[in-house]
């Protein structure tokens, strides 16, 4: 090879070098190299911009610098036992969990938290999906628990029902409930065992007779459609080993009631037998496949992994993470329905981060409640930077949670009072001047209210200024008619709470001096949705 | 089976009865919830919510006796409340916050 062949098969390599360099940083543009991935780990990198786990680098570089911090991975080490030595299984309570960083420890017994594991998607929403002999009946069917294989092969896991003496049919109660308006598609495993020609088995709502079903001996689908309900459809198909079928319908609650739905065998006759396996009840006009949930706690899905999470009382639970030197840094903690950052987070020396009973240290009071179960925290004693932040959104993601809460628009008028009363309902002892609101102190019980319209059952962070506060001053705000000081005590000035009320229309801040003189001043009141970043995009 | 158990003392006897819960070996401090009865300012009394097994509801109950005979003042004005309950299948089936709330409204109570 000439020299000039030489170079223009480099040239040549060179181009095709540049043109793969140039796709690859157009795939991974907007992810950035995940900090702390080995030298020239390229194919990590790539896995990652393309939707692929996020490494666990993500987080560990969080404490590269050898940073003072805590970071239970992936709650990979958690204990029954403060001295580590027990490990817990899912269900149980928690005393010890181990950390990258700092462990924590709950010696009350009486105030532990417990652990659990989910898919990260979590799709039926019964308690019990396999258990089917301990739920309630109707007509007494002969139930035997444990009777013979599943469709697919474990021995002793489907349940016999058996039409009893005198009977024509049975209903197996509370397979799940449908609200006004929802859709939802309930599904059970089943197969004959003696079954008379044209019984059906099918779902149906707690005050009609079953609306889809399927007719013995050859499943031919039936839906009697009556007043209430929509979309409804049911089918059987052949699933698993011989003679199993998974039975499923699918519906739209139009009525004004949310109803119950039961499975029921119907026009058949006594010594009838039906096993049956595995129900589920998803939201949704689609039929998916089925996880088992043991409890809410316990919850699998062939295939996919179940992350751990811990579930606390959000009554007296807490986990508490002993700083011996003092903390002050970034707090992140991730839940399965959103995850909260909170910044500067000051630990005296000796002291404790503390998680739960209803915040974490240095979070506005009640923001557990928005979180969900816990799949995991990070406290980093520095400052983190928006990417640090979003990787180790990302990595805690694929455990289950969901991102950040993110604050939606302001929801309050004239907040701030520049427009004096605009808006503003006062009880006596009120008065709004010079851009605040101020109660005097002479009546017993008082509220300052503003007619708001918010979605129920959704999460707001509210906050306003406290300027005033002379005495031991109860206040609250509240969507109810009593002031809502359980969340708010008498320093803090924010709070998350859900509207869980429907026919509240109003928030109130309300104050209340017990019999004893004393004033209150406040300013820029506010109210905003909390979002999880998903539904932003 | 675990049970949803929510106990409520007054205010004054809470050290006994952090005592008898650290002689069942929970620790040193069990009640942490701070109690005002009737709306008032002031604390009354203090609750704890905790998992307990059907064995504890017995000697809570007079069922059967209990192991620790310290604890029997406190048992006179204790306010228990079990979910699922043993003695009554009609009561809601609660757990956590809900049964704590639950309890509270029942028995006139807000925390502070």
């Amino acid at each position: 090879m000439t020299t000039a062949n030489k170079l223009q098969r480099i040239l040549d390599t060179k181009d095709d070098l540049k043109a793969e360099i140039d796709e690859f940083l157009d795939e991974v543009e907007g992810f950035p190299m995940p900090i702390g991935l080995p030298f020239k780990d390229y194919a990590s990198w790539l896995a990652y911009a393309r939707g692929g786990d996020a490494p666990r680098t993500a987080v560990s570089v969080l404490f590269v610098n050898g940073e003072d911090g805590a970071w239970p991975e992936d709650l990979a080490e958690v204990f029954t036992d403060t001295a580590g030595t027990v490990p817990a299984n899912i269900t149980q309570s928690i005393a010890r969990v181990n950390a990258l960083g700092r462990d924590t420890i709950q010696s009350n017994a009486a105030l532990r938290p417990k652990l659990g594991a989910a898919p990260v998607e979590v799709r039926n929403l019964l308690n019990d999906s396999d258990n089917l002999y301990a739920y309630t009946t109707l007509n007494s069917p002969i139930v035997t628990a444990n009777a013979a294989q599943n469709p697919f092969g474990t021995a002793n896991d489907a349940t016999l029902f058996e039409v009893n003496a005198g009977q024509t049919e049975f209903s197996i109660r509370s397979i799940g409930l449908i609200e006004i308006g929802q859709s939802r598609t309930g599904s059970i495993y089943f197969k004959p065992v003696s079954v008379a020609n044209n019984a059906r088995l099918g779902f149906g709502n707690a005050e009609r007779t079953t609306q889809a079903s399927v007719a013995f001996p050859d499943l031919v689908p039936n839906t009697a459609q009556t007043q209430g309900l929509a979309d409804l459809s049911v089918a059987a198909q052949p699933v698993g080993n011989e003679g199993w079928f998974r039975l499923s319908s699918a519906q739209t609650r139009t009525a004004l009631t949310t109803s119950e739905v039961r499975v029921r065998l119907s026009s058949a006759q006594a010594g009838d037998q039906i096993l049956l396996w595995r129900a589920q009840h998803e939201r949704g006009l689609a039929m998916t496949a089925p996880q088992k949930v043991a409890s809410s706690l316990d919850i699998t899905e062939q295939g996919f992994p179940s992350p751990r999470f811990i579930r606390f009382d959000l009554s007296d639970d807490v986990l508490p993470t002993n700083f011996p030197n003092g903390f002050t840094g970034d707090v992140m903690v991730f839940g399965r329905k959103g995850s909260w950052i909170e910044r500067d987070v000051a630990i005296a020396a000796g002291g404790d981060l503390n998680i739960g009973p209803q915040t974490f240290t240095g979070a506005p009071a009640g923001v557990l409640n928005a979180l969900g179960d816990i799949v995991g925290w990070t406290a980093v004693e520095r400052s983190l930077d928006e990417d640090e932040i979003a990787r180790a959104v990302a990595y805690h993601r694929q455990k289950g949670a969901k991102g950040l809460l993110a604050e939606g628009p302001e929801l309050v008028a004239n907040g701030d009072f520049s427009d004096g009363a605009t808006g503003w309902a006062l009880g006596a002892g009120w008065t709004i001047s010079g851009g605040v609101a101020t109660f005097n102190g002479t009546q017993n019980v008082s509220i300052l209210e503003q007619q708001l319209l918010l979605s129920i059952n959704e999460f707001y962070l509210f906050r306003f200024n406290h300027i005033v506060n002379l005495g031991s001053f109860l206040w609250g705000f509240n969507f109810g008619t009593a002031p809502f000081r359980n969340v708010v005590g008498t320093a803090s000035a924010s709070g998350v709470i859900r509207k869980t009320d429907s026919r509240e229309t109003a928030i109130r801040i309300a104050s209340e001096n017990n019999g004893n003189i004393k004033e209150f001043t406040i300013d820029n009141v506010s109210v905003r949705r909390l979002i999880p970043q998903e539904e932003l995009a | 089976m675990n049970y949803s158990a929510v106990l409520i003392i007054p205010a004054d006897l809470k050290p006994q009865a952090d005592a008898v819960g650290e002689g069942m070996g929970w620790g040193p401090e069990s009640y942490t919830i701070p109690l005002s009865h009737d709306e008032g300012e002031t604390v009354t009394h203090f609750a704890l919510r905790a998992d307990v097994d059907a064995q504890f509801i017995r000697w809570i109950r007079g069922q059967d006796p209990l192991p620790d005979t310290s604890a029997e003042p406190i048992l006179g004005a204790l306010i228990a409340d079990f979910s699922p309950d043993p003695d009554d299948d009609e009561k809601p089936i609660l757990w956590g916050r809900a049964h704590l709330d639950a309890v509270l409204a029942e028995h006139g109570f807000v925390t502070i």
